[in-house]
């Protein structure tokens, strides 16, 4: 057990950006309290030392949620607890990222939570007009299909508290991720990239942010120390988006000097049929229903990039890992865990 | 075959109606209004009673938007319309809707001023108030839990007067606004149906009606009017424009508050007289927390919905007061008339995010209930039991499906919408049906959306402003 | 009403006055007369062909209707009708009551 108060709580504490974070919070000489959603993450979690304290149950549930506030007074909340790829209904999204992050904001302004550090995506925004169009923080909402709904959901319901002055609140806005503590789906990816497998649309020449896990845990920490930031929003990400095929080079190279055997070229997709793809997952989706592969092919072809200035300046947000050396970390991770990359 | 001619038709009399009879016809106007219901003293019968339901209600009692799930909701039939059988709670539009319709919908003459000015006018001869000394115990309930969970709720006023012992009266369009038509030379023909409106073109020149005579007997009433105001509802303004061949962006677009309850066990007795006049407004506009008419009947009704045992709180129901999570949806509906049908076709599509804002709420409400001291927890969730402590809350989640669910709405708007932008709406700014002459719609399907409030204070202050537009024009 | 429905009415129907259940089935029947012509037309489908299932099932004419076996049906429109048939019943017998 710990002493002394709490000065993080962490919603998603077991997730892919939760752990990062909450190893980076210990390391910094923080007492951690973190939402799981198993007792056996909870476990995995307390693990990490004395500081590092765990409360299993729903983002959804009320009791859960008070049982992850008791006691805590001026913290900073961590929110990044969040469905981004459903079980099977897109009702799901809108539990967890609306109806979750709405109960999460509640008991923090009760608990007089010091900030809210929302965990935000670029789904809201859509995909960039054209290749060189980068998204700032004062990009229109464009939302793409139900997650990017819910997320925008979520940031309109983050963004009301901070205006009614019942919490501090700082909404940030991170890609595609890549790092450490990475899900299956980003394994396999890995995997299919070093073994030519994984579909390239068009040319490959789509650009895309992405932001390794430490990146984004500095922007995190930063957003929380700057007088600046209450009330506004700030993209998080690698400082320059990578084409399609760069990403995929960079990571046939990390593998190969990692010592993994690396084969195949990247078979090339036509542009129509990622359209298709994506034709047809909103037509799923506007029936309830959520087909993973099919999602992910169809956002493949656009361009998504975001401009991290204002964080920067703002922040003090200064991204140091490059994708070659985050995708050999991510890569030594999965060989350490035994993971099937 | 009788026929009668007027300056100035309105069909329905309910908050648009007869506000629009009684502006006219204070101005000198020739107003006939024709209502399809009787008229009912309005001493005669008891609020949220069953013989309320039998006589004012149309259809006698509920009738359903069709959908997965569907959405039961009721409408007044008879003088005065819905206002006679709500709760009369009075809110005016909220600003920010206002403006986000005026641009939205390029709305003339919709700015602040002008809808203060038409409001001040409607509250200076209604009687808007709020409960003098201190509220129903049901009422309370609302305001005691939110204040317990730290969240914002208020009292809305409501369109009683009071006498000096201190008993309310609902201030109904059958109280104030016909009477006031009467008295300025209108004439109000109940138990008459509008079959359809006659016109030449484009032009309305009348409406031929099917009026039962206090004998019984039925006979068709053609009416001649230079101008007519189709003030039906929202359901019933779109299917009569539709039977007389207008279509054009008429009946899509429909919106509904839908809306969860539960039926609230506590220890002590609460009062059944009043439906609750305080909100939770912590999570408005998509989200808002009330109260309804609990009687024993419509507590019964609510303890039944969740299909747990409730014989047992049914024995105590002066203990048991009937909550409720009410949302702005996302999607909308639509009405369509059915040929050789009185009843249209009522559809409603609720999206997963409002399923999702529906368990929302409902969660929500049952953390208030609880804070507030309930002991039991009757969702209208079929199949999902009681609950009794906020551990029980998280099932309803899960619990709420399309399947499920059972759905009401109090409010229906939009099915017509007002406004410059054509593409979006099937009248203009003051309600003229576009494609058509001297035929204006003055009801809540003029509203353009949802307005997240009790709409009648809307719909009165659009009706006079529409009105008042007509006079200095027409 | 229809066979079927008063069936499933009179299982419904708690009270044991005659005079009240009289009341209470005849406000039900009142309320399916005056209901929308498309709603009315669903809910008689829905009864005949509730009623023909129960003769298949060897249940007879008579008799009470399973009204267990409807409220857990899988079907939803079978567990609406029952809902409706049921709200129907219960605001009746409460408001019908002799004064509480």
């Amino acid at each position: 057990m710990t002493t002394g108060s709490t000065s993080a709580v962490v919603t998603g504490a077991a997730g892919w950006l939760g752990q990062n974070l909450v190893r980076a919070l210990l390391s910094d000489g923080r007492r951690v309290r973190g939402l799981v959603r198993t007792p056996e993450e909870r476990s995995l979690l307390e693990l990490l030392g004395p500081s590092a304290e765990a409360v299993v149950g729903d983002v959804r549930d009320p009791s859960a949620v008070d049982a992850l506030f008791a006691g805590v007074g001026e913290a900073t909340v961590f929110h990044s607890a969040a469905v981004i790829h459903p079980a099977k209904h897109v009702r799901e999204l809108f539990d967890v990222n609306v109806g979750g992050t709405q109960l999460v904001l509640d008991r923090s302004k009760r608990a007089g939570a010091a900030r809210f550090l929302h965990v935000s995506s670029n789904s809201p925004f859509g995909a960039n007009p054209t290749r060189d169009h980068r998204f700032t923080e004062d990009s229109p909402y464009h939302p793409y299909l139900g997650y990017g709904r819910s997320k925008m959901e979520a940031e309109q319901l983050a963004r009301s508290y901070h205006e009614r002055g019942d919490v501090p609140v700082v909404i940030l806005r991170a890609p595609w991720f890549y790092g450490p503590f990475q899900p299956p789906r980003q394994t396999r990816f890995i995997a299919a990239v070093r073994r030519g497998r994984f579909p390239v649309v068009g040319d490959g020449s789509a650009r895309r942010s992405m932001v390794y896990t430490g990146n984004l845990v500095q922007g995190l920490l930063r957003a929380e120390r700057s007088e600046a930031a209450p009330g506004r929003a700030y993209w998080i990400a690698d400082p320059e988006p990578y084409e399609v095929r760069e990403v995929v080079e960079t990571v046939r190279r990390a593998a190969a000097d990692e010592g993994l055997a690396v084969s195949g070229g990247s078979p090339r997709v036509p542009v129509a049929l990622a359209r298709a793809a994506a034709a047809l997952d909103a037509v799923l989706q506007a029936r309830g229903r959520y087909v993973q592969p099919l999602h992910v092919l169809g956002e493949l072809r656009d361009t998504i990039a975001c401009d991290v200035t204002r964080a920067r300046e703002e922040l003090g947000y200064d991204p140091e890992v490059t994708l070659y050396e985050g995708m050999r970390a991510s890569i030594r991770w999965c060989l350490e865990r035994g993971e099937p990359v | 075959m009788r026929s009668l001619d007027t300056e100035v038709l309105v069909i329905g009399s309910g908050a648009g109606g007869a506000v629009t009879a009684a502006t006219l016809a204070e101005a000198g106007r020739t107003v006939t209004v024709v209502e399809e219901g009787p008229w009912v003293d309005p001493d005669a019968i008891e609020p949220f009673s069953l013989d309320e339901m039998v006589v004012k209600y149309r259809y006698g009692g509920p009738a359903a938007a069709l959908g997965t799930p569907s959405v039961g909701y009721a409408e007044g039939r008879c003088v005065g319309g819905s206002t006679e059988i709500n709760s009369g709670l009075y809110h005016r539009l909220p600003g920010d809707l206002a403006e986000e319709w005026r641009r939205t919908y390029d709305i003339d003459e919709f700015t602040p001023d002008v809808l203060d000015h038409y409001a001040g006018g409607i509250e200076s001869l209604l009687t808007v108030s709020k409960v003098p000394g201190a509220p129903p115990a049901s009422s309370a309930v609302i305001e005691r839990g939110a204040t317990k969970l730290g969240w914002r709720s208020v009292e809305f006023a409501r369109v009683f007067a009071y006498d000096e012992q201190g008993r309310g009266t609902k201030q109904t369009m059958a109280r104030t606004m016909i009477p006031r038509a009467v008295a300025a030379g209108a004439t109000v023909v109940p138990d008459c149906r509008v079959v359809r409106l006659l016109r030449q073109g484009p032009r309305v020149v009348g409406a031929r009606c099917r009026r039962t005579t206090p004998e019984g007997a039925t006979e068709r009433l053609d009416i001649r009017a230079d101008h007519v105001f189709v003030c039906c509802g929202a359901i019933h303004t779109p299917a009569l424009l539709q039977r007389s061949g207008w279509w054009s962006r008429i009946g899509g677009g429909l919106k509904l508050h839908p809306t969860v309850k539960v039926a609230a066990r506590f220890p002590s007795p609460l009062d059944h007289g009043d439906v609750p006049m305080h909100r939770v407004t912590e999570f408005a506009p998509k989200l808002t927390i009330g109260g309804s008419a609990s009687r024993r009947g419509q507590v019964a009704m609510a303890l039944a919905e969740s299909s747990a045992e409730y014989e047992d709180a049914l024995a105590e129901w002066e203990h048991v007061a009937v909550y409720y999570a009410a949302i702005r949806s996302d999607s909308a509906g639509r009405v369509l008339t059915l040929p050789r049908a009185s009843a249209p076709l009522v559809t409603y599509r609720l999206t997963d995010a409002d399923l999702s804002r529906l368990a929302r709420g409902l969660v929500n409400l049952g953390e208030l209930l609880l804070a507030a001291g309930a002991t039991e927890l009757y969702p209208s969730i079929s199949q999902s039991g009681v609950a009794r402590r906020q551990e029980d809350l998280v099932a309803w989640w899960d619990g709420l499906t399309r399947s499920r669910a059972n759905l009401m709405t109090v409010h229906l708007t939009s099915s017509v919408r007002m406004g410059q932008e054509g593409a979006l709406s099937g009248a203009d700014s003051f309600g003229r049906v576009w494609g058509a002459q001297h035929l204006r719609v003055n009801d809540a399907s003029l509203i353009p959306d949802a307005p997240g409030v009790n709409p009648q204070a809307a719909i009165m202050m659009i009706a006079a402003r529409n009105a008042e537009h007509f006079l200095a024009t027409a | 009403m229809l066979g079927f429905e008063q069936r499933v009415v009179a299982g419904l129907v708690t009270t044991t006055d005659p005079e009240r259940r009289a009341a209470v089935e005849a406000f039900v029947d009142g309320t399916l007369r005056s209901m929308p012509e498309h709603l009315r037309a669903g809910m008689a489908a829905e009864s005949l062909l509730l009623g023909a299932w129960d003769r298949v099932r060897g249940r007879g004419r008579a008799g009470p209707v399973d009204l267990a076996a409807l409220d857990g049906s899988r079907i939803d429109v079978v567990r609406q009708y029952v809902r409706l048939l049921r709200g129907l019943v219960l605001f009746a017998e409460c408001e019908l009551a002799p004064t509480t």
